[in-house]
């Protein structure tokens, strides 16, 4: 049975990719998140129909990311090639979810990714918004610092996910550059933060204005591994952000 | 006729007299701490040692039990002693090469040091290195390579992004790479829409979107290059960092080794190796960092030091006696062990041999053991000429196997090499092996027997004390020391003679210790030696008293009363084992009319030695000489050891032959009381011969079982007369006039002693007295040829010719 397709099983966590950026990373991360918090997770592939048009020319051709050699494509052989890697992720999201024991579902749907992402209306608290440059590869060095952009939304979920943020980097330094819409932190938020510091003392908080996100993104963009936006954010900000950023966008609750 | 004076009972032994000599056990005496009677063997053995030339390399032969070991032991520790300690040598890896091994050489202990330093380095390095690459300072710079990379990668495609954008065309990642498309506001356009489009456009928008393929491939094709501009800034950087982190680790040993040229070299290459690998110090993704950090050390075997000859506790200059001296025991060799089905090496497999072990010093070798091991002795004379231990395998050696393998490097060779052996064995190297007399040209010969002199005599009773207090068995009493000595001339076969066969000479002591202590004395008694020579004898006789009893059963026929022509008791000795007894043989001949001469029935039987047939031509030549000088002698004679069915051998009885010969030639009887010994020579001299205290004692046996009347005795030649060391019951009948031992030096001496008959003296006219032996043999003779002339006659009138022997 499809979960996703019950109404009375409710969806907390959504993981949507599509044909460039899908990693075996973002599930993991999905699992993760959903495996914290004891929720169901459902994986959404979105099939890009600008990709099936471009391949309805009569003189397209697909350039290999790995060779750098062109061969001519087509609409069936696009199908096939995106049919192909969404079964890779359902295959990938179920392996991790029955290994984490995490309640998982799977859909696929035709579109354009930030507009599904965007108006996807379901219940949940975690929406992660796969994405990544035209160049960027998996692989993650290891020992890096791993950098994350919050913008603040006084939801507990964010020391959640930041949790199972850290678990994942171990002891590797973090920075977090933390956009806020005030001068001053919360209390609540500073005592997440002092928590969250205290558990891991190489982790770095740089505070900001909401105001400087234009200039962080036009600067700084492409360092974020991770952003966090809760689902209240203007939608002209997330737009910005889903705009500029390479990374995976984390919507909350 | 002569008169023939049988032995007195003095000289029938020589006793040992230690009357001069002050003490009353050995306890008393001080120890011998010299060799006895090996004073050649010792002087070759200091010269051979002394002499640092190639090839004087030392063979020291002599038979099993003279002592040989010991003495050399002694030689060389005493000079090993007073020279200095063999290094010690470490394999280690050969960065560059590690299928060659590469050798350090270093002060006596300083090999295991620097094995246990080099762990403390690994230690250091695996504990330091996380700890630098962990660094802010580090970090910091691996993000700006990693952020500068990734800006370029980011700024190469947002600058072909936003140029095709500008120019209205949209770049998309799909599942594979990437694909082009054109837009209008903002949007992809469509394939109708595209159509509809003329076709200048249509050919623009295409070729637009060709040129910026063309861009996008050379990006694509120009990111290996970053990646590798990247990663030799990450590697410049971590060497850095490394070559900081491993300089200031290895600096403490570069100080201890300072004064070790290849000691630095090698940790020249270990910085440098280490700093190329670093990654290896670095724990792995999800490990603690110093986990169980002695079990991390253990997998970085490449720094390890295989020290395989370790002098740390060695006093002097290194002794090695290699008991089983197998090819891979002398030269080394390398090991394997089983990983996943396969046998894989590497250096610290690498075992040492007695080559390696000595090196610097002594190594003594049994020669037989290593003849008898396959390619042991090929082995050793390879090292010793290269002057190198190079460890090959025999496959490798054989080229039977092209595997491939380690080749250690090889290590020089300096080594005193002493080999041990049967003089047999030195004289056949010596005649089949050249090589061997340009590898061994030092010959220490060890003497079986030393003089009885008084001085001797005293040392040897200083000997017996050394051995006892060596072993610590109870010591001898004086008089019980004067026997061993005189059993040391019985074994000598030499009453002048003392025996130097260390050996036997200490199982007798050993076994007198056990009947000592059966009586719980304090002391060794002669009645202990007696009981251990006893003893010792009865386990052994077992033959001799079956070939005994033979004789007074009547199954073999020994005659010891009355007289018989063509019929003579000869002696000769048997060994079994290392036990050796005499016992009386038979001896016939028969002598008639013909040409055939003196037929050996043993040679032509072939049972006859070579030296045994030698005696009989010897005695055929004599009587020639002697009875037909001038004349022919028309015999055909024949001599045969009586119930003889084994091979026969040696010339010891060649007198009594002879003897019985001209008994069957003259008719003349012969006392079967006595018996005879002893070898002659063309001119009828009795020559000495072997074992004559076994034969004597073996005849007394056999003449006590049959009944002892004073009339029995043994002759024996006067040559053998000092070798006389005869048992205390043989001296006593002696004694008694029940028994007796002649002495003759010539066969005619011999010849009236078993006759009773005189030889007679050659008269002018060519004869002999008519009362003499020789005068019965010349007649006969006479007649003898008579008939062959009568013979003759008759054949010629009569007949065609024919043989003579047909005659």
């Amino acid at each position: 049975m499809n979960p996703h397709s019950d109404p009375k099983v409710k969806t907390n966590v959504i993981l949507t990719v599509d044909a460039c950026s899908y990693s075996n990373n973002m599930v993991e991360l999905a699992v993760a998140i959903a495996a914290s918090g004891k929720i169901h997770l459902h994986g959404l592939f979105i099939e890009d129909e600008d990709l099936l048009t471009v391949a309805e020319l009569p003189f397209t051709r697909e350039i290999s990311l790995t060779t750098a050699q062109e061969q001519p494509t087509d609409t069936t052989r696009m199908q096939n090639s995106l049919r192909a890697l969404g079964t890779q992720f359902k295959t990938a999201l179920q392996r991790s979810a029955q290994a984490a024991d995490v309640s998982w579902s799977y859909d696929y749907v035709r579109g354009r990714r930030d507009d599904i992402a965007l108006t996807e209306e379901r219940d949940v608290r975690y929406t992660i918004l796969g994405r990544t440059s035209l160049h960027r590869a998996e692989t993650i060095p290891r020992q890096r610092t791993h950098r994350i952009l919050i913008v603040e939304d006084h939801s507990s979920l964010i020391g959640q996910i930041l949790q199972v943020l850290l678990q994942r980097i171990h002891a590797d330094p973090l920075e977090i550059t933390w956009l806020q819409q005030g001068s001053d932190l919360s209390g609540q938020t500073r005592s997440l933060l002092e928590d969250l510091q205290h558990e891991h003392p190489r982790m770095m908080i740089h505070t900001h204005k909401l105001d400087d996100l234009e200039s962080i993104l036009s600067s700084r963009a492409h360092a974020f591994e991770y952003a966090i936006l809760p689902q209240q954010t203007d939608k002209g900000i997330q737009q910005q952000v889903l705009d500029k950023l390479d990374c995976p966008v984390i919507l909350v609750a | 006729m002569k008169q023939h004076q049988a032995l007195k009972i003095e000289e029938l032994y020589r006793s040992c007299d230690l009357s001069k000599f002050d003490f009353n056990t050995t306890a008393d005496l001080e120890p011998l701490d010299r060799p006895l009677g090996q004073q050649r063997a010792l002087e070759a053995i200091e010269f051979g040692v002394d002499v640092e030339q190639e090839g004087f390399n030392l063979f020291v032969l002599g038979a099993s039990g003279l002592g040989k070991h010991e003495l050399v032991k002694l030689i060389l520790q005493q000079r090993a002693n007073a020279e200095a300690a063999g290094s010690d040598w470490c394999y280690v890896m050969n960065f560059a090469h590690p299928q060659k091994p590469n050798i350090l050489k270093l002060p006596a202990g300083l090999g295991q040091k620097l094995s246990k330093d080099m762990n403390t380095l690994v230690e250091d390095l695996l504990t330091s290195l996380p700890s630098s690459f962990q660094s802010e300072e580090y970090r910091n710079r691996r993000q700006q390579i990693e952020d500068d990379l990734q800006a370029r990668q980011d700024q190469a495609f947002k600058n072909l992004n936003k140029d095709a954008e500008d120019q209205g065309i949209a770049i998309l990642r799909t599942p594979a790479g990437y694909t082009l498309g054109p837009m209008v506001d903002g949007r992809l356009i469509k394939p109708e829409e595209f159509k509809k489009l003329p076709k200048d456009e249509q050919e623009r928008i295409e070729k637009l979107i060709a040129d910026i393929q063309l861009e996008l491939q050379k990006i694509l094709r120009d990111l290996p290059l970053l990646q590798r501009e990247h990663h030799q800034r990450l590697k410049a950087l971590n060497r850095e960092i490394t070559q900081h982190t491993v300089e200031q680790l290895i600096a403490w040993i570069e100080q201890a080794y300072r004064d070790q040229e290849d000691v630095m070299a090698y940790l020249d290459v270990v910085k440098q190796y280490a700093i190329e690998n670093v990654e290896a110090f670095l724990p792995q993704d999800g490990q603690q960092e110093v986990d169980n950090i002695h079990a991390r050390v253990a997998e970085f075997h490449e720094f390890s030091i295989n020290v395989i000859v370790d002098n740390a506790s060695a006093e002097g200059a290194p002794i090695v006696y290699e008991d089983n001296p197998t090819y891979q025991n002398l030269v080394g060799r390398v090991e394997y062990i089983s990983q996943m089905g396969t046998l894989v090496t590497d250096f610290t497999l690498i075992k040492s041999g007695a080559l390696h072990q000595a090196n610097g010093g002594y190594l003594i070798l049994d020669a037989q053991k290593l003849l008898t091991h396959a390619f042991a002795y090929e082995g050793l004379k390879r090292a010793l000429k290269a002057r190198e231990i190079k460890i090959q395998s025999l496959e490798q050696v054989l080229s039977l196997a092209s595997s491939m393998s380690l080749e250690p490097v090889s290590i020089p060779l300096n080594i005193k090499v002493v080999l041990t052996g049967e003089p047999l064995l030195y004289y056949l190297l010596m005649q089949y092996d050249p090589e061997f007399s340009q590898l061994f040209k030092v010959a220490a010969d060890f003497s079986r027997t030393t003089a009885r002199s008084e001085e001797n005599t005293g040392l040897y009773a200083r000997l017996i004390a050394s051995m006892q207090q060596r072993h610590q068995k109870r010591p001898l009493d004086q008089a019980s020391v004067g026997r061993v000595i005189e059993h040391a001339a019985r074994a000598a076969e030499d009453g002048a003679k003392l025996s130097l066969h260390l050996e036997s000479m200490n199982d007798l002591l050993t076994e007198a210790d056990y009947w000592a202590s059966k009586q719980q004395s304090p002391v060794i008694a002669v009645e202990h030696i007696e009981k251990a020579i006893e003893k010792r004898k009865y386990r052994l006789d077992k033959y001799e008293e079956l070939l005994q009893e033979q004789i007074t059963r009547g199954i073999k026929m020994i005659d010891t009363r009355g007289n018989k022509v063509a019929q003579v008791n000869g002696l000769s000795v048997l060994q079994v084992g290392d036990f050796m007894f005499g016992q009386p043989s038979r001896i016939t001949a028969t002598a008639r009319l013909g040409k055939s001469g003196v037929v050996d029935i043993e040679r032509e039987a072939r049972l006859g030695g070579q030296i045994h047939s030698k005696g009989v031509m010897i005695l055929a030549a004599y009587l020639d000489s002697t009875y037909a000088a001038n004349t022919n002698l028309p015999l055909a004679a024949s001599l045969v050891f009586e119930q003889s069915y084994g091979m026969v051998d040696g010339d010891s009885a060649s007198a009594a032959e002879l003897c019985v010969l001209l008994s069957a030639l003259g008719q003349i009887p012969l006392k079967q009381q006595m018996a005879v010994t002893g070898s002659i020579n063309q001119l009828g001299e009795i020559q000495a011969i072997g074992g004559v205290n076994e034969k004597i004692e073996g005849f007394f046996d056999i003449c006590r079982a049959q009944g002892l009347d004073g009339t029995q005795a043994v002759i024996i030649p006067a040559a053998n007369q000092a070798h006389l060391m005869l048992r205390q019951d043989v001296r006593q009948a002696v004694a008694e006039g029940l028994f007796n031992v002649y002495c003759a030096t010539h066969v005619e001496d011999v010849m009236e002693l078993l006759s009773g008959l005189p030889r007679g003296k050659l008269t002018k006219k060519g004869t002999y007295p008519k009362n003499s032996f020789n005068y019965r043999i010349q007649q006969r003779i006479s007649e003898l040829q008579q008939q062959q002339k009568k013979l003759i006659q008759q054949a010629k009138t009569t007949t065609p010719p024919s043989t003579a022997d047909d005659a």
